[in-house]
C-alpha cells in the first residue's frame, strides 16, 4: 500500500519537474529574443542555463522511459524464445542492465565530484545542484531495471546481484571518490585500481559477448552501448568517469536544445487537428501529382533539415505528422515509414547546413565552394527519394486529385495557421532575428498560440499531458545518444581513424579501391558517430588521403558527408533508425524492413557521387 | 594464513604497479590542428621528454580538438581520462579566472611584456593553478585579437553601432561588454558563421589566424590594425598525473617546456602575417587608427578593467601584473 503511494509520488515529482523543465526551456530563449531586441540586454549565463536545463530534461526523461519500460531495444531475439526460457532470459538481461546501470550511477557520481571546479556556478546554481541529476537519473533507472514489469517477482533478487557487479566494475571511480575526500590514501588503493585494470583487460571478451547477447535479447540499447563504453575504457586503463562526461557533454554542446525543443513542439502538432488539416491541404496541391504528396513530403523534410544540421530532428519533429499526412492519402504504412525515415537526414549537402560550414572549417576549404559543390549532389539525393514516391504511387494505383480552386482556397485557409510556422521560423532565423534553439522555443510557443488559444484543439489542461508524452522520447533518444558518444570517444582515445588512415597511405596505391573503402570506412563511421563528432574526427585524416589519390577537395567532402548521411540509416545502429522507431512507434526490426528499399536507393545515388566526380564540381568558378 | 594471503596481494600489487609506473603514457589534448606551430612545438615537447626520461615518459597527443573543446579537455584532466591539455584563455580561465589578468584588453602593447611578466609571474600563477589541480608546465602566446566588422570599427562608437559576438563559453567576458552597454550576443564557435550571415552578429575579436582559419573574415571583412589582447595558450598536466612522474626529471621537464616555447612567438608572428595577406588578397580591409582614435578606447578599457578587477580578477594579482608591465616599460623606453 505505502509502496504504492510512493511509487505514486515519485511519479508525479518526475512528471512535474519534467513540465517545468519543459517550460523552462521554452521560456529562457524566448525572454532572450525580448530582451536582446527591445533592451539590448539578456539574462545573464542564459545559454548555460538552457544547456543544463536538457541535461535535466534527458535524464528525467530516461527515469521515466524506464518508469514505461520504454528504453529502445531489438526484441526480435526476446519474441522468438518460449515462455520458460523468457523469464530466465529476461531475469538476466535485467541483471546485466542493473550492473551496467549501478557502474554508470557510480561513475557519474564520481564524474560530478571530481570533474568540476565545485566552487564554481552555472550563473547563480551551485554546479552541484546543476549536474546531480545525472547520478541520480541513472541510479533511478537500475532501481527501476530491478523492478521491471517483465521480471517476476520471485526472480527479482537476480538483477538486485547486478549491484555487487556493478560497484566492483566501478573499484575505479569509487577509489578517485575516496581520493578527493582524502587525498593522502595510501598507494595501495592505486595498486587495487592496477589490478581492476588488469582483470577488465583479460576479462573484455567474455564481456563483449554477454553485451551482444544483451542485445539481441532485448536488452536496452542504451545499457548494451553504455556497457561496452565502460568496458572498453576499463580494459584500455580509461577513466570510467569519460562515459558520463562525455553524456554530459554532447548535452550541453550548443545546438542540442534545439532538440527537445522541436520534438514538443513536432508533438503539440500532431496531437491537434493540423495533420488533418494538412492531409486536405497537401491533397489539394500535391493531389493531382503521382506521388505528389511523398514528393512534398521529401521536400518539405529536405528544407527542416537544412536548417537543423541533420541531427535527426526531423524525424522527430516532422515524423508523426507527415506519416498521418502520407497514409491518409493511401499510401502504405510501411512506405510511409520508411520514406520518412529515409528522408529524416536528406537536405544535409543544401546551405546553410551546419555539418558543411564545419567540414569547410576542418578542410580549410572555402566554405561557399563546398555550398556551391552540394547543390547537384543534394538535388540528387532528393529525388531519388521522391522518384521512389512516385514509383509506389503509380505502382499502387494511388488515386490522382484534380485540382480545384475552391478545395485549394479552403484548405489554405484553414491551415493558414501551421503554414505560418515554418514562414516565422525560417525568416527569423535568417533575417538575423533568432538562433536555431531560440527559433525552437519560438516554434513551442507558436504551436501553443495556434493549436490551444486560435484553433482549440488542445484544451489548456491537456497541454501538460501532451508535453509530458514527448519526455519519454526526448529522454530514451537523447541517453543512447549520449552513451553512444562516449563509445565513439574510445575510438577517439584508441586512436584507431589514424591507425586506419596510416595503413592506407601505405597500403593503397589505387584511387577506386581507396574510394571503396572509404565508402566503407564512412558507412560504418555514419553508424557509430554524430555528424559533428564524425567532422571533427575522422574528416582531418580522410583529407591528406584525398590529396594523395588526387580527389577534389569539394568532391571529398561531398563523399564524406552523403556517406555519413547514408550511414545514419544502415541496420543495426544507424541513428534515424532509433528515432524513427520511437517516433513511429514501431520495434526496430519492422523499421530496418521498412527502410532497405530506400537505403538500396539512396546507396546507388551515394556510389554515383563518388564515382562520377563531376556533379559536385561542375559548378565550381573555374 | 589470512595474514600471509594478505601479504601476498600487497605483493602482487606492488609488482603490477611497479610495471605500470616503469613506463608512462601521457595523454594531452590540444586545439592546435595537426602540423600547426603549436602542434609541432607539443610534438617537440613529446620527443624531450622522452629523451630525458630515458623512454620512460612518453606522450600521445590528441590535436585539432578531437579530445574535445576547452571545458571538455579540463574536466577530462579532472577525472583523469587525459593527463594534460594544451588550452587557451578560455581553458585556463576554467582552471582559474585569475589567468584572465594575462588577456585584459589593451593592457598589453608588445611581445616583450608579456614575456616579462611570463617570466616573473610563473612561481605565482603556478602556485595558483597548483590549488586547483593542475601543473602550469609553460605558456605562451597565439597571436592578438584584433576588432573585426561589417563596417570598420575605428572607435568605441562604431562598436557600438554593431552586435558583437562573444564566445558563449566566456561569461566573464560576455558580462564584461554588457556592462559597458555594448551590444553583445553569446555565440558558440561553430555558430558565428551563421550569425554572421543572418546579420545576427556583426563584429568580433579574435586573432587574424583563427579569422583567416574559420572564413570568417568573409563576412566581416573590415580589421582594425590595434592589437586588442593577447591570446594566452598554456599546457596544463593534471596534479595526479604530474604525481606519476618520477620526481628526478620533473626540473628538466619544465627547463625543456620553455625551449620549445621560445621558437613560437616568431612562428606565429610569421603566420599572422601570412594570414593577413591571404584575407587581403580575399576582401579583407584594415583601417588604421589614428593616435586619437586608440586614445578613445581608453575609458573603455578602464571601466571593462574596473568590472573584472575585484570579481574575476583578485586585485593583488592585478597590481602585481600591472606593477610589471609598468616597470617593463621604463626599462625598455
Amino acid at each position: 500500500m505505502s509502496s504504492t503511494k510512493a511509487s505514486s509520488i515519485l511519479r508525479k515529482t518526475e512528471n512535474t519537474f519534467s513540465f517545468i523543465s519543459l517550460i523552462l526551456l521554452t521560456l529562457f530563449p524566448l525572454i532572450e529574443i525580448v530582451m536582446r531586441k527591445f533592451f539590448n540586454n539578456g539574462i545573464p549565463g542564459s545559454s548555460a542555463y538552457i544547456q543544463h536545463i536538457v541535461v535535466w530534461v534527458t535524464f528525467l526523461g530516461g527515469l521515466i522511459t524506464s518508469r514505461e519500460d520504454g528504453h529502445l531495444a531489438l526484441t526480435a531475439g526476446y519474441e522468438a524464445l518460449h515462455s520458460r526460457a523468457k523469464r530466465i532470459v529476461s531475469a538476466t538481461i535485467h541483471f546485466v542492465a542493473v550492473a551496467v546501470g549501478t557502474t554508470l550511477s557510480i561513475s557519474a557520481l564520481a564524474f560530478i565530484l571530481l570533474g568540476f571546479d565545485l566552487q564554481s556556478r552555472i550563473g547563480i546554481v551551485p554546479v552541484l545542484a546543476a549536474v546531480f541529476i545525472i547520478p541520480i537519473g541513472y541510479f533511478g533507472m537500475t532501481v527501476r531495471f530491478i523492478f521491471a514489469k517483465s521480471v517476476e517477482k520471485t526472480d527479482r533478487w537476480i538483477p538486485a546481484l547486478g549491484i555487487l557487479l556493478g560497484i566492483f566494475i566501478a573499484i575505479n571511480p569509487i577509489i578517485n571518490i575516496l581520493f578527493m575526500i582524502f587525498p593522502d590514501i595510501p598507494g595501495f588503493f592505486f595498486s587495487i585500481s592496477d589490478v581492476a585494470f588488469t582483470l577488465s583487460h583479460s576479462l573484455r571478451w567474455p564481456a563483449f559477448f554477454v553485451l551482444i547477447l544483451t542485445a539481441i535479447f532485448g536488452g536496452p540499447l542504451f545499457v548494451v552501448l553504455g556497457g561496452l563504453g565502460t568496458m572498453l575504457f576499463a580494459q584500455s586503463g580509461g577513466s570510467l568517469e569519460v562515459i558520463p562526461n562525455e553524456a554530459y557533454s554532447m548535452l550541453i554542446s550548443p545546438s542540442i536544445p534545439a532538440i527537445p525543443l522541436f520534438t514538443l513542439a513536432g508533438f503539440i502538432l500532431s496531437e491537434s487537428k493540423a495533420g488533418e488539416r494538412l492531409v486536405k491541404l497537401f491533397r489539394a496541391f500535391f493531389g493531382m501529382l503521382p506521388g505528389g504528396l511523398s514528393i512534398a513530403t521529401v521536400i518539405v523534410c529536405a528544407f527542416f533539415t537544412t536548417f537543423t544540421g541533420a541531427s535527426g530532428v526531423t524525424i522527430l519533429a516532422l515524423g508523426a505528422l507527415l506519416s498521418f499526412v502520407l497514409i491518409k492519402s493511401g499510401e502504405r504504412k510501411q512506405f510511409s515509414h520508411g520514406l520518412l525515415t529515409a528522408s529524416g537526414s536528406i537536405g544535409l549537402l543544401f546551405p546553410p547546413s551546419l555539418p558543411i560550414i564545419l567540414y569547410g572549417v576542418v578542410a580549410q576549404y572555402n566554405i561557399k565552394h563546398m555550398f556551391i559543390g552540394g547543390v547537384i549532389p543534394g538535388i540528387i539525393m532528393v529525388l531519388a527519394l521522391a522518384g521512389m514516391g512516385v514509383y509506389s504511387a503509380v505502382k499502387n494505383n494511388i488515386k490522382r486529385i484534380p485540382f480545384s480552386i475552391k478545395e485549394a482556397a479552403g484548405a489554405l485557409k484553414a491551415s493558414l495557421g501551421e503554414l505560418l510556422l515554418p514562414i516565422i521560423i525560417i525568416l527569423g532565423y535568417f533575417l538575423g532575428i533568432m538562433t536555431l534553439v531560440e527559433a525552437g522555443a519560438v516554434a513551442v510557443f507558436y504551436v501553443i498560440i495556434i493549436e490551444v488559444i486560435i484553433n482549440r484543439d488542445i484544451k489548456w489542461r491537456d497541454l501538460p499531458r501532451v508535453a509530458l508524452k514527448s519526455v519519454p522520447i526526448i529522454g530514451g533518444v537523447l541517453i543512447i545518444l549520449t552513451v553512444a558518444r562516449g563509445l565513439s570517444y574510445f575510438i577517439v582515445d584508441a586512436e584507431v581513424p589514424v591507425t586506419m588512415s596510416e595503413w592506407v597511405a601505405a597500403h593503397i596505391n589505387s584511387k577506386y579501391v581507396f574510394l571503396i573503402l572509404l565508402n566503407l570506412a564512412l558507412l560504418v563511421t555514419g553508424c557509430l558517430m554524430d555528424i559533428f563528432s564524425a567532422i571533427t574526427v575522422v574528416a582531418p585524416l580522410i583529407i591528406p588521403l584525398g590529396e594523395i589519390f588526387g580527389i577534389h577537395p569539394v568532391h571529398l567532402g561531398i563523399i564524406f558527408l552523403a556517406n555519413l548521411e547514408l550511414g545514419y540509416l544502415t541496420p543495426p545502429v544507424g541513428l534515424n533508425l532509433f528515432l524513427a522507431s520511437y517516433r513511429f512507434e514501431e520495434p526496430l526490426a519492422k523499421v530496418y524492413k521498412n527502410v532497405v528499399p530506400f537505403l538500396l536507393v539512396l546507396l546507388a545515388a551515394v556510389l554515383l557521387l563518388t564515382y562520377v566526380p563531376w556533379f559536385s564540381t561542375a559548378l565550381l568558378p573555374r | 594464513m589470512k595474514k600471509k594471503r594478505v601479504i601476498g596481494l600487497m605483493v602482487l600489487f606492488c609488482i603490477l604497479s611497479a610495471g605500470s609506473l616503469s613506463a608512462l603514457t601521457l595523454k594531452v589534448g590540444s586545439l592546435a590542428p595537426s602540423d600547426s606551430p603549436w602542434d609541432t612545438a607539443l610534438k617537440r615537447l613529446a620527443i624531450l621528454w622522452k629523451d630525458i626520461s630515458g623512454g620512460r615518459v612518453t606522450m600521445k597527443i590528441y590535436p585539432g580538438g578531437i579530445a574535445g573543446d576547452e571545458a571538455d579537455m579540463v574536466r577530462k584532466v579532472r577525472i583523469g581520462q587525459l593527463d594534460g591539455a594544451a588550452l587557451t584563455g578560455t581553458g585556463l580561465n576554467r582552471i582559474t579566472s585569475e589567468l584572465l589578468v594575462l588577456s585584459l584588453p589593451m593592457f598589453y602593447t608588445s611581445y616583450g611584456e608579456l614575456r616579462y611578466i611570463f617570466e616573473n609571474t610563473t612561481e605565482e600563477f603556478s602556485g595558483i593553478v597548483r590549488e586547483k589541480g593542475f601543473e602550469l608546465i609553460t605558456w605562451t602566446t597565439a597571436g592578438w585579437a584584433h576588432f573585426f566588422g561589417k563596417r570598420p570599427v575605428l572607435t568605441p562608437d562604431d562598436l557600438r553601432a554593431q552586435r558583437i559576438a562573444v564566445s558563449a563559453e566566456d561569461e566573464e567576458i560576455l558580462y564584461t561588454w554588457r556592462a559597458m552597454g555594448f551590444d553583445a550576443l553569446p555565440l558558440h564557435t561553430t555558430g558565428l558563421m551563421a550569425g554572421l550571415q543572418s546579420g545576427m552578429a556583426e563584429a568580433f575579436h579574435t586573432p587574424p589566424l583563427i579569422a583567416a582559419i574559420y572564413q570568417w573574415f568573409g563576412l566581416a571583412p573590415y580589421m582594425s590594425s590595434m592589437a586588442m589582447a593577447p591570446l594566452i595558450t598554456g599546457i596544463v598536466i593534471g596534479e595526479r598525473s604530474w604525481r606519476r612522474i618520477p620526481d628526478q626529471f620533473k626540473e628538466e621537464f619544465l627547463e625543456a617546456a620553455q625551449t620549445i616555447t621560445l621558437p613560437l612567438y616568431d612562428e606565429v608572428e610569421k603566420l599572422e602575417i601570412e594570414a593577413i595577406q591571404i584575407m587581403k588578397d580575399n576582401g579583407l580591409t584594415i583601417n588604421h587608427q589614428t593616435e586619437e582614435d586608440i586614445a578613445s578606447w581608453q575609458d573603455v578599457i578602464k571601466q571593462g578593467h574596473d568590472i573584472l578587477v575585484g570579481t574575476s580578477i583578485s586585485p593583488e594579482v592585478y597590481e602585481k601584473v600591472k606593477a610589471l608591465r609598468d616597470e617593463y616599460r621604463r626599462t625598455h623606453e
